[in-house]
């Protein structure tokens, strides 16, 4: 893209950075991983509601991390939002401390994420920021069928079960929630026994 | 009408990879799985590899002791598995994991010498298995591993005696 084809302001990059973590980065992680899909596929997906979808989609689109796919439409009236979306983006930020270079792109912005959970937390905490940035190459990897996860560990020299729970978190950010879905619906189903029940005492 | 010639039942086994144990910990269903495996009629087999990466490992480790312990009490002392080591006797069972290494090492790109026998012990084990004609279900999470041992036994006509399962599907029945 090219917004980043160019050196941006630290401005931007503000701005750019929480778009890569939480919902956004599952958004970002499931387009990477279908290579394309409309907004509604990704809300029934990751069962996540409609409208946030949209908000995120949104944001997304404004940083341009998230473009429309060209020529098709599969709405019948060609609305925001029956657009097929498509991402394709390479963030490099380099001179950190600890870390000379950080390359984030579609393929591995779910392992970036893992940055603000446990697991992430845990393995940068026991190998440092370089080790993390490396397993993130090795992901790209991974994902493509090309390196099981007992070579990663070997290549980092960690442990197996550290980065299985790396890797188990990143599948599990496009899971949906199935557990949460059942709540709504519990919830909801509860809410109509209520309103049966004051009508029959009514 | 002639009798019915008695049929030998083919015995299934279950050798489930760290994958498994490890993400049903990270979703604290350890006991589920304890009573999932437990529940089954198929026999679950680990190798001694697999116990060592779960709770042997780990256990060294401040951060992860309390899951490594969590996993031994649940999964291994209550004896829904069973630890066992493979045989590498047989040159044709040695053969067939040399070729899965050879396989996995290409896709990588890494040196043969990278990828150890150790670290393919759960296949070993399958081929073992198999070799004393039971059924066989591989459970675990590695792509490249899939593409690779699918692709060595088709071509030695084992799959029929071998089924390869997904960590979510046992994920999901929990």
């Amino acid at each position: 893209m090219d917004i980043m084809s160019s050196t941006i302001e630290p401005a931007t990059m503000e701005r750019l950075l929480p778009q890569l973590h939480g919902q956004s980065a599952k958004i970002l992680h499931y387009l990477a991983i279908h290579g394309k899909a409309n907004t509604n596929e990704i809300s029934v997906a990751l069962a996540l509601p409609r409208s946030s979808v949209y908000k995120t989609v949104k944001d997304l689109m404004k940083t341009r991390l998230v473009s429309t796919h060209q020529g098709v439409k599969t709405g019948e009236r060609g609305r925001v939002g029956s657009e097929v979306l498509t991402t394709n983006f390479r963030i490099v930020v380099e001179n950190l401390p600890g870390v000379p270079r950080i390359e984030i792109t579609p393929k591995n912005v779910a392992a970036f994420d893992l940055l603000s959970k446990s697991s992430g937390k845990l393995f940068v905490e026991r190998h440092g920021m370089g080790k993390f940035t490396r397993f993130m190459r090795l992901y790209e990897d991974y994902s493509n069928r090309k390196m099981p996860a007992f070579l990663i560990a070997k290549e980092l020299d960690a442990e197996r079960f550290e980065v299985e729970l790396l890797i188990g978190d990143i599948e599990g950010l496009t899971r949906p929630l199935k557990r949460s879905v059942k709540k709504w619906g519990r919830r909801n189903q509860r809410r109509k026994l209520n309103r049966l029940g004051s009508l029959t005492a009514v | 009408m002639g009798q019915k010639k008695p049929t030998a039942k083919v015995k299934q086994v279950r050798i489930i990879d760290s994958s498994l144990i490890i993400e049903a910990d990270r979703l604290h269903l350890t006991k589920r799985l304890s009573n999932y495996l437990s529940r089954s009629r198929i026999q679950t087999i680990v190798p001694t590899k697999v116990k060592q990466e779960t709770v042997d490992g780990p256990r060294a480790i401040p951060q992860y002791s309390k899951s490594a312990n969590r996993i031994d009490t649940m999964i291994f002392r209550t004896n829904v598995v069973l630890v066992e080591a493979p045989d590498y006797r047989a040159g044709s069972t040695c053969r067939l994991t040399d070729r899965v290494r050879v396989c996995i090492a290409n896709k990588s790109g890494k040196p043969v010498h990278l990828v150890e026998r150790a670290d393919l012990e759960f296949v070993t084990l399958a081929l073992n298995h198999m070799d004393r004609n039971e059924k066989v279900e591989l459970v675990f999470r590695d792509n490249a591993l899939d593409t690779c041992i699918k692709t060595v036994l088709r071509s030695y006509r084992f799959t029929d005696k071998l089924t390869i399962t997904h960590v979510s599907a046992h994920i999901a029945r929990l």
